[in-house]
């Protein structure tokens, strides 16, 4: 069953001493399936309360999001990956996690085996006996986005994910989530504050207003898979990147 | 490298020697260090009973810290988990806190008696305040976005407490336990002291101190000491076995 993920008239309001602060305003969006979204906006322009939303955390005050009705099944990556870790658990056990949640007989052997195979699929190898204070950052961010996979979502929401990694390990993650999302054929919700990254990976581009967030304008990003660096110098990413930024800066400047 | 540790204590007693020599207090203050090594050997070669005596005051001290661990941990992580019950306690353990549990000695004798009741009542209280106020904080300072992590993941209620929350919350439980242990020797030895007891190390040490036995006293203290530094040291081992991943 290929049920399409949308978003339609998604409002939010935050009351905050007495005053109401309206965050989202009347979003809605079409995904198509297995594609990969970005969100990018101003700051503080509710990128992620709309995540938030999306994945069940906060309701939205009006609006609906389609999705296997009431048991969302969305993995999640966030940006602060060591206290999103379980630092008592090995990195398998952190991986298998979110199957504790569920009420099956299942093993540890079990659920570590449903792991291994996990990451067997997507090609990725982790010291995975390790224990999180045994990895490096890129190591646990990854733990983070297997993690996230593990109980087949067909979604799955990305917010900054590399935003407390090194240059160095963030273009090596770049193209590694590149290659899962391909394997996974999951669709991506990605919220990044890095405009290369964001069109580097997508298939299209959110551009939120500032708040109420609105969306601005939606950017389709055409070029072909697999993509690899040396795109960063193509004059068609060049261009749609200088145009990106033009409305990017129209809306803080207003 | 190897050796420093000892550094400390050898040079304590060469200072302890050097008071001895130049006299800057009467023997009875300040006995001779080889006295009361042999006073030392002496409470374990005669029929002293010296090793009933440690064994008592090593029970008392396990069986308060662990009556103390009982009610204060399930009771200081419900305070951290849920906030009505915080609110409902808040101001008494903050109150009792303030009270020094050696004030309320006649109280604890008034209620308990003078026999082992009050002897394991006066630590235990002073413990399980201690392990209360911890195991809150371990709640209360427990990642929020490691509860949101097993939300977003479909856990429930009970499931994150137990699967999330607890296990976060060890390490400032662990504070707790170790605090709480030296400080049940501590009071159980007080206890002893001052609760007409009939025995028990700090009814050893009181004993020589009225009978001017000093190096026996300093012996006996001395066995206290031993006993405190093994409890701390031991509980560390366990600690860094349980809670590995504390300070990394």
């Amino acid at each position: 069953m290929n049920e399409k993920i949308t978003i339609q008239n998604i409002s939010k309001t935050f009351i905050q001493k007495n005053k109401s602060i309206k965050v989202l305003n009347n979003i809605s969006f079409d995904f198509n399936d297995g594609e990969f979204v970005s969100i990018f906006g101003p700051n503080g322009c509710g990128k992620t309360t709309l995540l938030n939303i999306i994945c069940g955390i906060t309701h939205p005050d009006s609006g609906s999001i389609s999705l296997n009705n009431n048991q969302v099944n969305v993995g999640i990556v966030f940006q602060d990956y060591l206290q999103s870790l379980l630092p008592w658990k090995t990195c398998i056990d952190n991986i298998c996690f979110p199957l504790e949640a569920e009420k099956n007989d299942l093993s540890k052997e079990d659920l570590r085996k449903i792991a291994t195979q996990l990451l067997d699929e997507l090609n990725i190898q982790l010291p995975v006996t390790n224990y999180p204070y045994q990895l490096s950052g890129g190591q646990k961010q990854l733990t983070c986005i297997v993690r996230s996979l593990i109980k087949k979502p067909k979604l799955l929401l990305l917010d900054e994910p590399f935003a407390s990694l090194d240059y160095q390990t963030r273009l090596l993650l770049q193209d590694t989530i590149q290659e899962i999302w391909i394997k996974a054929g999951v669709t991506v919700v990605f919220i990044s504050h890095e405009i290369d990254e964001a069109i580097y990976l997508s298939d299209r581009l959110i551009l939120l207003s500032k708040r109420p967030a609105e969306i601005k304008k939606i950017f389709d990003i055409p070029f072909i898979r697999l993509r690899t660096l040396s795109l960063y110098n193509n004059n068609d990413f060049l261009h749609l990147r200088s145009e990106v930024l033009e409305k990017f800066k129209q809306e803080v400047n207003t | 490298m190897k050796y420093l540790p000892l550094l400390g204590p050898v040079t304590l007693i060469i200072i302890w020697f050097l008071l001895y020599q130049i006299g800057i207090a009467s023997p009875l203050i300040i006995p001779h260090p080889f006295d009361v090594f042999v006073a030392l050997l002496n409470e374990f070669i005669s029929d002293n009973n010296i090793l009933s005596h440690i064994l008592l005051t090593i029970y008392r001290t396990i069986v308060s810290f662990l009556l103390a661990c009982l009610i204060g941990i399930p009771l200081g992580l419900s305070m951290g988990y849920t906030l009505r019950i915080y609110k409902t306690f808040e101001f008494i353990v903050d109150f009792f806190r303030s009270i020094p549990p050696i004030a309320l000695f006649p109280l604890f004798m008034l209620f308990l008696g003078i026999g082992e009741l009050s002897k394991l009542g006066v630590p235990f209280y002073g413990c399980v305040l201690v392990i209360i106020i911890n195991s809150m904080y371990g709640v209360v300072n427990s990642s929020d976005l490691r509860r949101l992590v097993g939300k977003v993941y479909g856990f429930n209620k009970r499931q994150i407490f137990t699967k999330i929350v607890f296990p976060d919350a060890l390490p400032q439980i662990f504070v707790g336990l170790r605090t709480a242990i030296s400080l049940a020797l501590v009071l159980t030895i007080v206890v002893e002291m001052f609760i007409g007891s009939e025995n028990g190390l700090g009814k050893k040490i009181y004993d020589y101190h009225l009978l001017f036995d000093t190096p026996e006293m300093y012996a006996a203290i001395i066995i206290t000491g031993i006993i405190g530094f093994t409890l701390n040291k031991g509980f560390i081992k366990i600690e860094q076995k349980i809670v590995h991943w504390k300070g990394k």
